[in-house]
């Protein structure tokens, strides 16, 4: 693990004010326009799965793991990452540092974000309140190392592949919450539609299962039916982020001048 | 040759893109000696960026082997000697210049307790104006941007650097600068491989320069040797006397044991045998009172190897 | 620089290639274990179908909890394996709960049973799964519709308990067991916020509850914790305020209004209240306004109200003194 590559992501966080009013808007600004905004009960556990679940976790490493931090703003950031890997530095060590700079990023904003919105429903008296117990932070902090994981696998795709990806990412996570009812009788009306909607769910269940890498320890330790595979599959899952993100980075090839 | 150290041996490197079809490098072999300062000098595509994105293993050769001290080119203690000078650097705007170096430092695993002498004796080298140190890269200007990019290369103190066309954009008190540099670097048998397509700066600095072309190596030309083997003496005469006749001058060649080449309306042109002789040649033209105006010597310069290489190439294909 | 290993720089290191290998490995050889032999639970949730609830069932003290499903809902499935099996949640259910699984068969065999329909159409299932904890008489305490992870259905299930204190009052003020929903209300304040709606309707009905059971003192303050809890104005704040003396009667209608939810609530509390002092007159009439002009039948005021009725009927006829 670089010293230098770990805290220099982090340090680039507060560098200018874009950055940092970025911060403030996903750490403050979202839990009480959440808070705001959940009133009754369907809609604050939607509202919450979205505070709670991959949406927010995935942006926030997204802008976490940045690549060039120069204001040149290119798509091509080969330019930068030549300079760097010329130093004794190794590609795997660079992820490694990468994932838990976004990670220690990550458990710091949604930290805030569970303080931020049990305050603002305190003030507004309502009762809802997320959990800040032991089970909640330890979770928290598995989830932030997987999603940090994740993203720096999307950001050793080609800069373009990676954004589409994460969007599509993105779009998926709001979907399954939204979508995990039947309805009774909706297939004879209009089953080109219900069939759509089926597919959209069964995608977004896939993704759930094997791409979301989120582990909620209450669940797994309170179950009557305990198995240890969610445990096995959230390290999986976080060392093939990892693995392929070292692999993609090693085969990269940092062309640059006109040849 | 042979007792010197080869620094940096290449063989059969092969480097192509889209499946194959376009050969960047075609099977290059290469001995570059420590302590040397080695050119490579080409037309736009022909090869030179991509050899030296092998060299720095920000490419991948299809086949070949390339070794640095002994060892593969991504070895991290090869990485820990080297540095490099990218020709477009991108710095992080938002740091200050000795932030900048601060990281940089970091980067290259040098010891904590050395870092502010490192950096700033490395910054006073490149002759970066302390009052610019802790100013944000952002408001650097050209020069300040070439001369802390210079710094950069010299914290790790490398025995080997890898400059890709230094000289573009610099202005002369930067390229004199990175002039005393390669000298300096010389002096402590720093290793030196540098892309440029300035021949007048190559043929200053460069102990060998190598022509690529079509991703193959055409020719490597010593720079010591350029110089010497053409001692080509230019006489320009004064127009308002009358030149002097050819015998005479044939005779003065002779006496030298060098070549009349001929004369071209003023200028009489003399290929010397070694450069001895040029003090010998002066004291004849004078004695015969031949009316010198100017007397210099002609290099047959980079220029006409990269030309006649690129003419040949032409006809060739 | 002594220290830096001579190692590449672009080769993946050996322990992550290791460690990814063998938690793959770990993990398909786990997930087909696990499909062939899944992992035993250590408590089980005995759900009850419909037909199987008795008549006990209905009058006993547990609160029903229906889980209306189908056998092609996935989203069903998903909450089998994923809330129910919660150790929390099995525990919750098998002490404070009658558990009931409602399945849908109307796809398979066109139509339900006549218990499953009945629930359906109670609770108005449209869409599975739907959760629904209720009192042993019917009434709705709250639902869910849609899966929902452990953490929430716990919830649920622990506001369903401390909402269904409330609800025992309603009941025990109806049938006129007035030391019964004295505790039951004070019990629900105690475990619920003040901002919460029901507080406020709590507190006006432990007032009632203590005023019938002539206890002054207790119900002075219970009146007054109402007061000092309750800022918004709308009701039932106002009656509050006529309990208190604070408005008179017509000041009361008054602020009630031409609005018909507001002036039942009127009629009805304050009915009960001149019913206590023997003012018959004024109750009944109160009494009768509701009835009248009540839309829902199985409303509390509309139950209240008829009981409360028959009560003063039955005062009247029976000689006092007895």
């Amino acid at each position: 693990m670089s010293y230098a590559v770990f805290l220099y992501t982090l340090i680039a966080k507060f560098s200018n004010p874009a950055s940092i009013l970025g911060l403030l808007f996903l750490a403050f600004v979202i839990p009480v326009m959440i808070s705001s905004v959940a009133l009754d009960g369907r809609t604050a556990d939607l509202l919450l799965s979205v505070l709670n679940g991959p949406t927010i976790a995935m942006a926030i490493s997204y802008s976490f793991i940045q690549d060039n931090i120069a204001n040149t703003r290119q798509m091509n950031d080969g330019e930068y990452l030549s300079l760097l890997f010329s130093r004794p530095l190794s590609r795997a060590e660079y992820i490694v540092s990468k994932w838990l700079a976004g990670a220690l990023g990550v458990f710091c904003i949604m930290l805030i974000n569970i303080l931020v919105f049990n305050i603002a429903q305190l003030i507004q008296s309502r009762s809802t309140l997320l959990g800040l117990d032991f089970w909640s932070i330890s979770s928290l902090a598995l989830n932030a190392l997987s999603y940090a994981a994740l993203m720096v696998l999307i950001r050793s795709f080609p800069m373009r592949l990676g954004m589409t990806i994460f969007v599509i990412l993105l779009y998926a996570s709001l979907f399954g919450p939204a979508l995990n009812f039947s309805i009774n009788g909706y297939e004879s009306s209009l089953p080109l539609a219900y069939y759509f909607f089926q597919t959209i769910v069964f995608i977004s269940n896939v993704l759930q299962q094997f791409v979301y890498p989120g582990i909620d320890l209450y669940e797994v330790f309170n179950s009557t039916r305990f198995s240890i595979l969610p445990l096995v599959a959230y390290a999986s899952n976080m060392l093939l982020y990892l693995f392929f993100a070292t692999v993609l980075l090693n085969r990269r090839e940092f062309s640059y001048g006109e040849d | 040759m042979s007792e010197r150290e080869i620094c940096i041996k290449i063989a059969n490197l092969v480097k192509s893109y889209g499946r194959g079809r376009v050969r960047a490098l075609d099977d290059v072999s290469l001995d570059i000696y420590e302590g040397e300062v080695f050119g490579l000098i080409g037309p736009n595509g022909a090869g030179k960026t991509t050899l030296m994105g092998c060299l720095l293993t920000l490419l991948r050769p299809n086949s070949g082997e390339i070794r640095i001290f002994g060892k593969p080119p991504d070895d991290l203690q090869v990485k820990a000697q080297s540095a490099f000078l990218p020709e477009r650097p991108n710095f992080d705007t938002w740091m200050s210049g000795y932030q900048f170096m601060k990281y940089q430092h970091m980067l290259a695993k040098l010891p904590g307790s050395a870092m502010k002498q490192d950096i700033e004796s490395a910054l006073a080298t490149a002759e970066l104006d302390p009052s610019a140190w802790n100013k944000r890269i952002k408001k650097y200007s050209r020069g300040m941007l070439q001369r802390l990019g210079l710094a950069q290369m010299l914290l790790a103190k490398p025995r080997l650097c890898f400059l890709d066309e230094p000289g573009s954009g610099m202005d002369p008190l930067g390229a004199n600068l990175l002039r005393n540099l390669l000298l300096a670097w010389k002096k402590q048998k720093v290793t030196v491989v540098l892309n440029s397509h300035h021949l007048d700066e190559l043929e200053r600095v460069c102990d060998r320069v190598a022509f690529i072309k079509g991703g193959r190596i055409h020719q490597i030309e010593e720079m010591s040797s350029l110089a010497a083997e053409q001692l080509l003496i230019v006489v320009k005469c004064s127009s308002s006397a009358a030149p002097p006749p050819d015998s005479l001058l044939r005779e003065l060649a002779a006496l030298l044991d060098a070549e009349f080449l001929g004369v071209t309306e003023e200028t009489i042109r003399f290929r010397l045998s070694k450069t001895a002789d040029k003090m010998q040649l002066v004291r004849l033209l004078v004695e015969k009172q031949v009316p010198v105006e100017e007397i210099f010597q002609e290099r047959k310069g980079l220029e006409d190897i990269f030309i006649s290489i690129h003419r040949d190439g032409d006809l060739r294909s | 620089m002594a220290k830096i290993e001579s190692a590449s720089a672009i080769s993946t290191p050996k322990w992550l290639l290791a460690s990814t290998l063998i938690f793959l490995f770990l993990r398909c050889g786990l997930a087909a274990y696990e499909n062939y032999n899944p992992p035993q639970a250590s408590d089980e949730i005995h759900w009850r179908s419909p037909e199987k609830i008795t008549e006990e069932d209905r009058l006993g003290r547990k609160l029903f909890f229906y889980n209306f499903s189908a056998d092609w809902c996935d989203p069903c499935k998903k909450l089998d394996k994923t809330a129910f099996v919660s150790k929390d949640i099995v525990g919750l259910l098998e002490r404070d709960f009658i558990p009931v699984r409602v399945i849908d068969r109307k796809k398979e065999s066109g139509k339900n049973d006549s218990d499953t329909q009945e629930l359906q159409d109670k609770y108005s299932v449209q869409a599975f799964p739907t959760l629904v904890a209720a009192m042993p008489g019917g009434v709705k305490i709250s639902e869910h519709i849609g899966s929902l992870n452990m953490a929430a259905l716990k919830k649920m299930l622990l506001e369903a308990n401390a909402v269904a204190d409330y609800f025992w009052g309603k009941e025990e003020l109806i049938d006129g067991r007035f030391a019964a929903a004295a505790n039951s209300f004070d019990s629900f304040l105690k475990h619920t916020r003040w901002h919460h709606w029901r507080a406020a309707f709590a507190g006006v009905f432990s007032v009632l509850a203590h005023r019938e059971l002539g206890e002054e003192a207790a119900s002075k303050k219970a009146l007054k914790d109402a007061l000092e809890h309750l800022h918004d104005p709308a009701f039932p704040r106002p009656i509050l305020l006529y309990f208190d003396s604070k408005i008179s009667y017509d000041e009361l209608l008054k602020i009630a209004g031409e609005n018909k939810s507001n002036r039942i609530l009127c009629y009805a509390y304050t009915g009960l209240d001149f019913a206590r002092e023997k003012d018959y007159e004024r109750a009944r009439k109160n009494f009768e306004w509701v009835l009248s002009n009540s839309v829902d039948k199985d409303s509390f005021e509309y139950r209240i109200c008829s009981k409360a009725l028959g009560r003063i009927e039955s005062a009247k006829q029976s000689p006092p003194g007895s």
